[in-house]
């Protein structure tokens, strides 16, 4: 049976067009709403834009649970409507989940076109997400301490492993570097958020679904959100699933 | 214009592929679907459809050849003649009739439309129009599927005094795209979707390519703007059919003031 809108969790998804957002969308639609956000390529659920239909079934049609909201994060006014969206739609923001990136390797040197795409890189990997949590502290969460710890509201920032170790022969340099900024933009947030209760975490998984399962990713996600923990920096590897 | 009813003993679901069709509300309410049909049964449309263009393109109407009967539209048309359906005969059943039906929430008079198109290379692009239009079909005493053959040919011309005539409205517009060519993008040859009438040709708010054994499917509404956009570099071609529905139905729904007549 599922729940009402009111027992359920608000979550705002960014990357929601890629594999681990589709993931994300389809295993939180039982106890979550979703304003899942996506550059332009939407995520394989139901949303207000697209329903997928058998065209054999006699059942009606369900009621979408996901909201979709085009947005160009490379546009900084972008921040502040899709939190304004959000609110618009759900009423609140319980869960944000960081997961739009971008992932462009090459050799330093030479290395013209990595540097140029350098600035973008970070914007995408750590300034967006830092951008959407204080926006979102500022319109919705920062004089609601109480109701905040009550309903365990958090962030989850999508890191990964390059953020935390070197993989040789990759051109990871200035990915692994904007996601090492994201963990420890997670950290302070961590500290920072804590005066109005809201927690902050990153997930660090290693390539997906390569290395690891999307499904993986997905359960620590969730995990983080369903926990108390605050700060922390879990890594998602083949090694840890052993 | 005649009776017919389907009859190819084809179960739908032993030939549907892809049983996820999207259903999507921009810029207006439209059902895309790919690789519809199993490999097989996609096999057998495109082989009849190469033997109805094995008999020629002609300059004039034709009713037994793809030929140039449709006015102000930049393709050549053909409508099933009785008996020579083939694997299209799917297409005039009543269970492929209500996949469509149902999946609009709407009304439908069982009066149906069938019809194959061919654009040859560098077909002009059409201009927006949303298909909420008339047609006319014989009188009927069961609730069986009827077929009109030749609505398409003389869509201009009601009925004469005295004759027995139906006055019904295009209520839905499937289009199904197949034997050609495979797409990429510069090709043109796309079925446009718009939010207003006056929008650009090559603008459209979508872009629906016409990828083998792919469909599209819309409700016919004052809103539905559509348009053929010109194929630059390959042939283009489709089948397109019609559901139909009561006047009323549909001047209750719509709006009488918002159909498009055909001979005004």
């Amino acid at each position: 049976m599922s729940n009402s809108a009111d027992d359920m969790r608000v979550c705002l998804l960014t990357g929601a067009g890629g594999g681990l957002g589709t993931a994300l969308c389809t295993e939180m639609d039982r106890r979550y709403l979703i304003s899942a956000v996506c550059r332009s390529k939407l995520p394989r659920v139901d949303s207000q834009e697209v329903v997928f239909v058998d065209p054999l079934s006699q059942e009606p049609k369900r009621v979408p649970k996901t909201f979709v909201i085009k947005a160009d994060f490379e546009d900084e006014s972008q921040i502040e409507r899709v939190i304004e969206l959000t609110l618009a739609r759900f009423g609140r923001i319980d869960l944000l989940i960081n997961n739009a990136g971008q992932y462009i390797t090459g050799p330093l040197v030479p290395g013209k076109e990595l540097l140029e795409d350098a600035s973008r890189m970070m914007e995408i990997n750590a300034l967006v997400p830092l951008r959407l949590a204080v926006t979102a502290a500022r319109m919705f969460w920062k004089e609601r301490r109480a109701e905040n710890i009550k309903l365990s509201r958090n962030i989850v920032n999508v890191s990964s492993t390059a953020g935390l170790k070197l993989y040789e022969n990759q051109g990871q340099s200035l990915y692994a570097a904007s996601k090492a900024a994201l963990n420890t933009l997670t950290v302070h947030m961590s500290h920072e958020f804590s005066r109005f209760g809201v927690r902050v975490n990153a997930v660090a998984p290693n390539s997906f679904p390569g290395i690891v399962p999307t499904s993986r990713v997905v359960e620590e996600i969730l995990k983080l959100d369903a926990g108390s923990m605050s700060g922390e920096i879990v890594r998602v590897d083949a090694d840890a699933a052993k | 214009m005649e009776h017919k009813k389907g009859c190819s003993g084809t179960p739908l679901e032993s030939v549907l592929t892809e049983r996820d069709w999207l259903f999507r509300s921009k810029p207006f309410r439209h059902v895309t679907a790919q690789e519809v049909f199993v490999p097989d049964f996609y096999s057998n449309l495109e082989s009849a459809f190469r033997s109805i263009m094995r008999k020629g393109l002609s300059e004039q109407p034709d009713n037994h050849r793809f030929s140039r009967n449709m006015r102000k539209y930049d393709a050549y048309g053909y409508c099933f003649q009785n008996g020579e359906c083939g694997p299209f005969e799917i297409f005039f059943e009543q269970q492929w009739h209500d996949v469509f039906v149902r999946l609009f929430n709407t009304t439908s008079s069982g009066d149906l439309e069938v019809c194959l198109h061919h654009h040859s290379i560098g077909g002009a692009s059409g201009n927006a129009h949303n298909d909420l239009n008339d047609s006319w079909y014989p009188e009927k005493k069961d609730g069986a599927i009827t077929v009109a053959t030749n609505v398409h040919i003389h869509p201009s011309n009601p009925p004469k005094p005295g004759e027995n005539q139906r006055l019904v409205m295009r209520s839905i517009a499937i289009l199904f795209y197949l034997n050609n060519p495979v797409w990429q993008r510069g090709d043109g040859g796309e079925t446009g979707l718009y939010t207003y009438r006056d929008q650009p040709i090559d603008q459209p708010d979508r872009a629906v390519p016409p990828r083998n054994n792919s469909l599209l499917a819309f409700e016919c509404t004052p809103y539905s703007y559509h348009s053929f956009i010109s194929n630059v570099s390959q042939p283009r071609n489709s089948l397109i059919m019609w559901i139909h529905r009561n006047f009323k139905e549909t001047c209750d729904a719509w709006g009488e003031e918002n159909i498009i007549w055909w001979h005004k």
